[in-house]
């Protein structure tokens, strides 16, 4: 783990058994950057739901599985997480987020992950460059107290 | 690297079956999870109480995956009940639409009273 006081990168193998791994230490970081613990568990779900998508979907085909990268950074009143993988690219824009409760209402028990990071984050950007890396941006806000 | 702990317990009070779950549920423990419940809830009326006071963390797979098999419960005239989830997952429940969707108890006790009240005839 390579850090400095406004930036921290890991890269750890993707798999679900590191999931765990991730969520620990995006926590403790958005807690040192001074978010209310509300806003710290909303930042955990949403890393840990879009690195279960990177597992579950972009590496499904992929064998041995590439490493997820994760970029944190603190910049004043703003969280950013980036999460780098290069498995199969998803198309962000394109995708409809579904409404809840009707989508479990029509027989769905998947597909909330995006829907829940949207919810929890103030920004997310989806970048990607095929045949390289994909490249998801999750900002959080510090309001002001 | 380990992957983290979901311990699951089962017990039997009276007619229903108490599932207490101890730890996480994301990507790496939702098939043991599914495995345990599955067959529970694919009986007829079956009466299930997933007892989340000790878990920490649980994302959308788990909550989808609750749904999911408390609509298999339902339709075979049974009921699953969540119980007991901390504050901070009650959140995750309610942004996900949950509350009007599966059946909620306070505490595994209240949970367990709520399925013998509707039991009785």
């Amino acid at each position: 783990m390579a850090s400095s006081a406004e930036n921290v990168q890991i890269r750890v193998p993707g798999e679900a058994r590191f999931l765990a791994l991730i969520r620990s230490v995006t926590t403790m970081l958005a807690r040192n950057a001074g978010f209310p613990d509300v806003d710290v568990d909303k930042i955990e779900l949403a890393v840990d739901e879009a690195c279960s998508n990177v597992v579950e979907h972009a590496y499904r085909k992929a064998s041995p599985k590439p490493a997820i990268e994760l970029e944190i950074r603190w910049e004043p009143g703003r969280f950013i997480v980036d999460i780098v993988d290069r498995g199969i690219p998803f198309d962000f824009a394109k995708h409809v987020t579904p409404k809840f409760p009707d989508h479990w209402i029509s027989g769905e028990c998947r597909g909330a992950g995006l829907f829940l990071i949207r919810s929890c984050m103030d920004e997310t950007e989806y970048e990607s460059q095929p045949g390289q890396a994909n490249r998801l941006r999750l900002v959080k806000r510090l309001q002001p107290t | 690297m380990p992957a983290p702990p979901l311990n699951i317990q089962t017990a039997r009070s009276g007619d229903a079956v108490v599932i207490k779950l101890d730890g996480i549920v994301d990507a790496s423990t939702i098939d043991a999870l599914r495995r345990t419940l599955e067959p529970l809830c694919a009986q007829s009326a079956a009466r299930i109480v997933v007892d989340g006071s000790l878990l920490t963390y649980i994302n959308s797979l788990g909550f989808g995956l609750l749904f999911k098999l408390s609509q298999s419960c339902r339709a075979l005239q049974g009921r699953l009940v969540v119980a007991g989830l901390q504050d901070k997952l009650r959140v995750v429940f309610k942004i996900l639409g949950l509350e009007k969707l599966i059946q909620f108890a306070p505490t595994c006790t209240e949970a367990l009273a709520s399925l013998a009240a509707n039991s009785k005839p």
